[in-house]
């Protein structure tokens, strides 16, 4: 039997190790970077996106042009930058709304338990079985191409890790005894669910959603690349870098630097989600 | 606690247990499932009867898995009975769901063993305490906050921890705030599983003179549960002695103890250590441990482990019946009382 | 005069984590004679875990012994080496924890968990496992040739702690230290063990530092007592001296706030307060906030361990007002 150590904790007066460690400031200003190109970016770029510009063509990166032009004299720099917004949104929303749908597949399978936990676990080991990529490949090819089919293949495909998260966590919660407290104290099961149990799981979620947005993110550059979800003109990083695919071998720039900006905010993303994982985890404590 | 004195003649019963039981099925492999195999249960509590008076503090002990804490959890409807019966202050709670068993819990609630973990960590006091007079609309809404902090300071907390969460706190600060949220709905029945096993010896005495304290100030029915029975012949005015799902005693806590009936009791109160080192002499035995709830022995539950055990006690288990005025034992051969 | 085993001077282990400095053992020194057992009682957080994992060099990090000396047979086990302390651990000191469920291996039998013990010895497989079986007979397991080939799971609770003496005994050490080994058993099985604990330690004229909350169990097991808290020793003696004339505030107050069957009803004199932070203990006497006898110098001054008649140690500045302290036993012969 545990015996408590009965003493008071000390009150920190230092800043937390996760606010000053490095990984999590570079990690919040490639965000922060990464964020103010999406809100702001008729403010960043110094060129409109889509206006062709013919005699501007396939010039390398030069101050009037950072990250040179493509084949139709489009600024590539202005592209990305107008493309941030696509991308995050991807990442961002391709994870909210698993992690919702999940989350509530995987607390209904775990509370009520039973019958309805093995049907529900069973639906998601079996699509579990499908590769990722293959599975959003399929759905978009039989939804057809464009942003919104990108969204819901991804969707489709994205809850099952939340589900088996979630689930695992409130097995385990549904027996402590805050949770047979709250149940003694005569709480519905909603109020228990969300007031009680769902804060107290949600955590796991959020720091698997942070890599998961990364990955989001590189699915759509690549259905992009390949010419499903996202269509050009619109200039998503992953489109930016398709069409500069014939020119790989003299122009570069026009798939390198659009590749560099998906790498450093995926890293960024994921140093911030580490840093997530040291917050909740001191978090009420 | 105890020094009041119960006049059992004349008090209600305010819960009747019967017969009550609690069986846990053991998982089977589907090849047994179709092989047809017997299922097995665990048979945490098993025909156990049992009633507690108002204004009394009763107490239960046994050892691990004797099924005390199953009991517990069964009276108060967390988990749902097998078989059997419990009435709380007339109503028959035994079959209540949903609704109806909502509105039956704010008259038992419960204290917990482990005060960090039955508090939600991310709920301050203020919260937690709030919720429950809202949700069950004990005091208006503007009256909230003054009650959550009369709550407070009735179980010895000050009215500036309202805001702090739990991590923040002691153990025995956090058993405190565990106390008042029992407190909060104004339950005629408190059931406090083990509420001081995990807290240093230190603050043990300090919640256990809150406990007493309180069920004399609000004229409380208190189950405690313990282990430890120097605590428990304490405070109680009667104690039930359980081992394996079954009570095997029941009586006045001071007799009980002093010349118990059941030879299991009487290993029990000898086995506790004596805080008198001039006193070493042990003058009994008990070999063996306690044997698996799914596998129970025959007869008498404690057949293997008793001294005096005879062909009977391995055909026979022996009921709960009445040997004294107010004094109960299941064993075919009870020990004499010295009187 | 008996022979000193163990002597630990001014043992001082500390913890420094990046915000604070935990002061785990803050100046602890005592001896263990030959044959004795000698306890050591407090609450959580007093330290007397950490004095025995110093004594083993089993610290966690960042636990660090910062200063002092422990002598076992004269030769000072700080600052060796851990390859050096190897030759003492399971050899002339052995250790038993507090909970067998997480102190065995799950994966081994417990016949190669035991036979473990010989491995640099020259034995064949045949001889080890023989040792493995007359060990488990010898701490009471039934039908130990069986037994001896199952896993650990599928030992109950008090086997597996009797397995662990088995296993802690097989070198045949000096000392053991057992540390909690009784807490989280039933209070049965914990009868049986420290029974067995006693006639194994006649039997191997061993020494036992035993390390407990519980009063009770220093009753029956000890020959001699200190008594620490937030890292300090309070009180050392014998232990009918202890509970017949306990002279620390800390050691009194926790008698009295056992409930004693003598006395029924009524409430407990309770220690007020909480257990410090070893983190940020206050100036002073540590047991100041709580203490009834409290006064200005205690609050400024921690006192020193004092010997205040011949093998009683108190650390308290009124240890003369304690003298009126009554225990909770009465030795016969003396007044009452």
């Amino acid at each position: 039997m545990k015996k408590f150590h009965d003493s008071l904790p000390a009150k920190r007066r230092k800043l937390p190790a996760w606010l000053v460690a490095p990984s999590f400031v570079i990690g919040c200003l490639i965000v922060l970077v990464a964020l103010a190109f999406s809100f702001f970016p008729q403010l960043i770029a110094p060129y409109d996106p889509n206006k062709i510009n013919i005699l501007a063509r396939m010039q390398a990166p030069s101050s009037a042009h950072l990250f040179g032009t493509d084949n139709y004299g489009r600024d590539i720099f202005s592209r990305v930058v107008w493309g941030t917004q696509i991308d995050l949104s991807i990442g961002f929303f391709g994870v909210l709304v698993p992690l919702i749908i999940g989350g509530i597949i995987g607390l209904l399978a775990a509370w009520y338990g039973g019958v309805l936990d093995s049907l529900l676990m069973r639906f998601t080991e079996i699509m579990m079985a499908f590769p990722f990529t293959i599975l959003v490949i399929a759905i978009i090819s039989i939804l057809g191409n464009g942003t919104i089919n990108l969204y819901v293949a991804l969707w489709l495909v994205g809850w099952m890790s939340y589900a088996k998260l979630v689930r695992a966590e409130v097995f385990s919660l549904k027996e402590s005894e805050f949770v047979e407290a709250a149940r003694v104290a005569g709480f519905s099961d909603a109020r228990i669910l969300l007031r009680h149990v769902l804060p107290n799981v949600i955590s796991s979620s959020i720091v698997f959603a942070a890599s998961d947005m990364v990955l989001c993110m590189l699915t759509g550059a690549a259905m992009s690349f390949l010419g499903l979800g996202v269509q050009p003109p619109t200039s998503e990083w992953g489109a930016i870098m398709n069409e500069g695919r014939s020119y790989i071998t003299y122009a570069s720039w026009m798939t390198f630097y659009p590749g560099l900006l998906l790498c450093i905010t995926g890293v960024g993303l994921s140093l911030l989600g580490d840093a997530a994982t040291d917050i909740l985890r001191t978090k009420g404590r | 606690m105890a020094e009041t004195t119960i006049d059992y003649q004349h008090t209600q019963k305010l819960v009747q247990v019967k017969n009550l039981s609690k069986w846990f099925p053991v998982k089977r492999g589907i090849i047994e499932g179709i092989q047809r195999k017997p299922k097995q249960y665990v048979k945490a509590v098993d025909d156990v009867t049992l009633d507690i008076y108002r204004g009394e503090c009763l107490g239960l002990v046994g050892e691990s898995g004797c099924g005390k804490s199953t009991l517990a959890r069964t009276i108060i409807r967390l988990y749902d009975p097998t078989h059997g019966s419990i009435v709380l202050d007339g109503t028959d709670i035994t079959r209540l769901k949903g609704k109806a068993l909502r509105t039956v819990r704010p008259k038992m609630q419960m204290i917990f063993q482990d005060p960090y973990s039955s508090l939600n960590p991310r709920m301050s006091v203020r919260e937690i305490l709030g919720e429950l007079l809202r949700v069950h609309k004990m005091v208006p809404p503007d009256k909230v906050e003054a009650r959550v902090i009369e709550l407070m300071s009735l179980c010895g907390l000050s009215a500036d921890y309202a805001g702090r969460f739990p991590g923040e706190f002691s153990g025995g600060q956090q058993q405190r705030v565990g106390i008042a949220r029992s407190l909060a709905l104004q339950p005629d029945f408190i059931i406090a599983d083990e509420p001081v096993s995990a807290l240093d010896v230190s603050i043990q005495a300090q919640i256990i003179n809150l406990l007493g304290d309180l069920q004399q100030k609000l004229g409380l029915t208190l189950l405690f549960i313990s282990h430890d029975l120097r605590v428990v012949r304490y405070i109680t005015h009667r104690v039930a002695v359980m081992y394996l799902g079954n009570v095997m005693e029941l009586g006045p806590s001071e007799e009980v103890f002093t010349h118990p009936f059941h030879p299991y009791t009487s290993v029990l109160t000898k086995a506790a250590p004596v805080m008198n080192p001039l006193n070493r002499t042990r003058e009994y035995a008990i070999e063996g441990e306690t044997p698996s709830p799914i596998h129970m022995p025959t007869g008498c539950r404690f057949h293997p482990r008793c001294t005096y055990c005879t062909e009977k006690c391995r055909q026979e288990a022996p009921t709960l019946r009445e040997l004294a005025p107010g004094r109960f034992v299941a064993c075919h051969y009870p020990l004499e009382a010295e009187k | 005069m008996a022979e000193v085993l163990l002597e630990v001077k001014d043992l001082k282990t500390y913890f420094p984590t990046r915000d604070e400095l935990v002061k785990a053992v803050d100046g602890v020194s005592f001896c263990v004679y030959k044959g004795e057992t000698f306890g050591l009682v407090g609450e959580s957080g007093c330290g007397k875990s950490q004095t025995c994992r110093s004594i083993l060099g089993l610290l966690k990090k960042p636990g660090r012994v910062v200063n002092g000396q422990i002598l076992l047979n004269g030769q000072n086990l700080v600052g060796l080496m851990e390859r050096e302390l190897r030759k003492y651990r399971g050899k002339q000191m052995s250790v038993i924890f507090q909970e067998p469920m997480t102190s065995l291996s799950p994966v081994m039998k417990i016949k190669k968990q035991i036979m473990e013990i010989y491995d640099d010895q020259p034995m064949t497989r045949k001889e080890k496992k023989q040792k493995a079986i007359d060990l488990l007979r010898m701490v009471g397991i039934p039908s130990p040739e069986t037994r001896v080939e199952e896993y650990t799971h599928q030992f109950s609770g008090g086997m597996r702690q009797r397995a662990m003496i088995a296993m802690a005994l097989g070198a045949k050490p000096k000392l053991l230290i057992a540390d909690e080994p009784t807490t989280a058993l039933d209070v049965t099985i914990q009868d049986q063990i420290m029974k067995l604990i006693n006639e194994l330690k006649q039997e191997m004229d061993m020494s036992v530092i035993l390390v407990t909350h519980d009063l009770g169990v220093i009753a029956q097991m000890c020959d001699r007592v200190a008594v620490m808290y937030a890292g300090l020793i309070m009180e050392m003696c014998d232990v009918v001296t202890l509970f017949a004339h306990p002279r620390h505030p800390y050691t009194y107050g926790l008698m009295r706030s056992l409930p004693d069957p003598a006395v029924k009803g009524g409430k407990l004199t309770a220690i007020a307060g909480s257990p410090p932070n070893l983190a940020h203990l206050p100036e002073g006497c540590p047991f100041a906030p709580r203490c009834t006898l409290c006064g200005e110098i205690c609050k400024k001054q921690r006192p020193e361990l004092v010997e205040i008649a011949p093998g009683h140690a108190v650390r308290c500045h009124f240890a003369a007002k304690t003298a009126a302290y009554q225990g909770i036993i009465t030795v016969p012969g003396e007044e009452a």
